[in-house]
């Protein structure tokens, strides 16, 4: 037997839900996607510069870090890099054959901190590849943020491994320019007692296509995986939730709010959840809300839970897609707001729960700035 | 001095199966110090009278007109409306999520004063307005409505009634589901408005008891989308007594 043929095996147990999926670093074990697969049936190919096919490398993907006191991070070749890093598909799995610098971030056992580690990366115009990995140690409480900005293409995909009882906030922002197209897979591990939260927020860029996937390497992990996104002017964002539940009494908690508006906008969100046999004691919940704000944009939404043990704890999931009410507009400006304002009053309280649990004053305004600027350039 | 002036108003709303005529040339005059009650049947237009001068996006005015002040209202948009001095307490308020009331009534009082009220202020302000009407602060951090009562939601329309001070008011069922005492604090409330800012009122409502503690001026009947009688609160307590029977009959003919 192969080795990387091992390596799937071993991945086809602990990654991915579906029997027919595979998990893999070698692209040649997928397939040039055409659209009609069920996982790209939605991404617009045409528009993501050839990254499921053939775009080669153009430069080295450039990380600019600024780390709270204690945290390390160094920029690595690959052959300095070890990784257990498995995609899942054809373009995860070309970034990960075509990556020449990774950023490795350590937060070392027991180092507490509440300030926050900044990662900006900036896609220059090309094509680039990038891979990331945050290696929190056992007993360590860290704030980790990584923003993505530019008006490139890039492949990025990131490994976020918390060990024993680790406490990680790990914040992704895709607000690109407009033409900026990414592609990324996050991994998350979360050992035992270890507890990871997690946002991502999808402002700006043409085609944005984020597949965060979470497992458990030890019993009593939680992970939150929450997100806001917003598509206007004809942008594309998708996102492709996975949760494996493989361990004891874990708990997961999926929340998203997508908002969409003009013409050709379109939003994706699919949530996998998977509790495995062996995963009693489960607690997950999952949901997915869209504001539509015009006739033009398009949301599609697809909750999934597959439950294959008759001992959870609590499993639920839900969809709801609704427009913007005219009759809360109405309300507003017969208070003497204007629409302008009674509209944006509307979306941010759609949205405002979302960084409720991101208490941190920087990290908060810089959300909410950019928030404010991306439904402001739906008015445009 | 101000005075709203409906004439022959005529309303439509698109239905399933076409369109359909809700009011049917309504004449009425409401002027500033003035409450002005208006008793109707359940579906009689009531509330689509009150909406569709406020100029609610679902209705359409195919003929007729409404002035405030000589100026067009119906060429007004919504929040135009409010600054030139309507107001509307909804029937059933709307739940706005994650907007809270402070920020909502912060944003109103902004736009129709033209300027941000100075915080301290403000926060003086509403609190004073917020205890008059017996709602505790910690309604100025919920969202708007969400949650509410019945009761509550009402007591929220009268405070904003009592903050935004307009010229004319339009009341919708602001009695229903009240309890005595909430009716007397809501009822209070209007009375302080008329005093203080010489609001005229139009209220409409179902029940009497609401008359013994705001009196009307005048009180008219709505029966099928159109005024059919008007005069003094004599009018209402025989409405109290004997319903509408007599006025559908008379419309029925006509
Ligand atoms: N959007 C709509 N589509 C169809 N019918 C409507 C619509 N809006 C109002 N109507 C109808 O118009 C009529 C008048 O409704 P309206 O709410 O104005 O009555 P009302 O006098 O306020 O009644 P109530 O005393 O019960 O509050 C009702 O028959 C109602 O069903
Ligand atoms: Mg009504």
């Amino acid at each position: 037997m192969s080795s990387a043929l091992q390596e799937k095996e071993i991945l086809f147990k602990s990654i991915d839900a579906r029997p027919d999926r595979i998990a893999s670093s070698n692209p040649d074990d997928f397939l040039v996607p055409n659209g009609r697969e069920e996982e790209w049936r939605y991404t617009p190919l045409k528009r993501v510069g050839n990254l499921h096919n053939d775009a080669k490398s153009e430069q080295d993907i450039t990380y600019e870090v600024v780390a709270a006191s204690g945290i390390s991070h160094s920029i690595l070749s690959r052959d300095e890099v070890k990784t257990k890093f498995l995609a899942t598909d054809r373009i995860s799995s070309r970034t990960q054959s075509l990556w020449n610098k990774a950023l490795v971030i350590d937060i070392p056992q027991e180092l507490e901190t509440k300030d926050l580690t900044w990662i900006k990366v900036d896609i220059k115009s090309g094509v680039q590849y990038g891979h990331i990995i945050i290696n929190a140690k056992a007993h360590s409480k860290a704030t980790i943020i990584l923003e993505h900005v530019g008006e490139g293409i890039a492949g990025i995909n990131c490994e976020i491994i918390a060990d024993v009882n680790s406490n990680i906030d790990f914040i992704t922002i895709f607000d690109l320019a407009r033409k900026g197209v990414i592609v990324s897979e996050h991994q998350f591990v979360i050992n035992k007692d270890a507890n990871i939260r997690s946002l991502v927020v999808q402002l700006g860029g043409d085609v944005v296509r984020y597949v965060p996937r979470a497992k458990f390497s030890g019993n009593h992990g939680a992970v939150e995986l929450l997100g806001v996104f917003l598509a206007t002017n004809g942008q594309f964002f998708e996102n492709r939730v996975f949760v494996d539940h493989n361990m004891k009494d874990c708990k997961s908690n999926v929340l998203y709010r997508g908002g969409a508006q003009g013409e050709g906008s379109h939003t994706v969100w699919v949530g996998d959840v998977l509790i495995r046999k062996i995963a009693t004691g489960t607690n997950t919940y999952e949901m997915n809300r869209n504001l539509l704000l015009d006739d033009g944009a398009r949301a599609d939404s697809v909750p999934n839970l597959e439950i294959e043990t008759g001992e959870v704890e609590k499993a639920g999931h839900a969809s709801v897609t609704g427009r913007l009410d005219d009759d809360q507009l109405f309300y507003l400006m017969s208070r003497g707001i204007d629409e302008h304002t009674a509209r944006q009053l509307v979306i941010e309280g759609f949205f405002s729960g979302i960084f409720g649990e991101f208490t941190h004053p920087e990290l908060k305004e810089r959300l909410n700035e950019r928030l404010n600027a991306a439904i402001e350039r739906s008015y445009r | 001095m101000s005075e709203l002036v409906i004439k022959d108003l005529h309303v439509t709303v698109e239905t399933d199966d076409g369109i359909k005529e809700i009011l049917r040339g309504v004449d009425l005059t409401i002027t500033s110090g003035q409450t002005h009650a208006i008793m109707g049947p359940n579906g009689s237009g009531k509330s689509t009278l009150a909406y569709a001068v406020a100029g609610h996006p679902k209705y359409t005015i195919p003929s007729g007109s409404v002035t405030l002040d000589g100026a067009d209202v119906l060429d007004m948009s919504v929040d135009e409306r409010a600054k030139a001095g309507l107001f509307l307490a909804m029937q059933y308020p709307v739940e706005i999520p994650g907007v809270s009331v402070s920020n909502f009534l912060r944003s109103s009082l902004t736009a129709l004063r033209g300027e941000a009220p100075k915080l301290r202020e403000w926060i003086k302000e509403m609190n004073a307005a917020m205890k008059e009407i017996g709602m505790d602060q910690a309604f100025s951090e919920r969202n708007v409505n969400e949650g509410f009562s019945g009761g509550e939601k009402k007591r929220h329309e009268i405070l904003q009634l009592e903050l935004m001070k307009p010229k004319i008011a339009i009341l919708d069922e602001t009695d229903s589901g009240l309890d005595v005492d909430a009716l007397r604090i809501v009822s209070e409330g209007i009375n302080r408005t008329v005093e203080r800012n010489n609001t005229g009122v139009l209220l409409i409502t179902h029940y009497t008891r609401i008359l013994r503690y705001v009196k009307p001026d005048k009180v008219s009947v709505f029966v099928d989308g159109r005024v059919v009688a008007t005069g003094g609160q004599e009018l209402a307590e025989e409405l109290e007594a004997n319903g509408y029977v007599k006025f559908s009959k008379a419309t029925a003919g006509a």
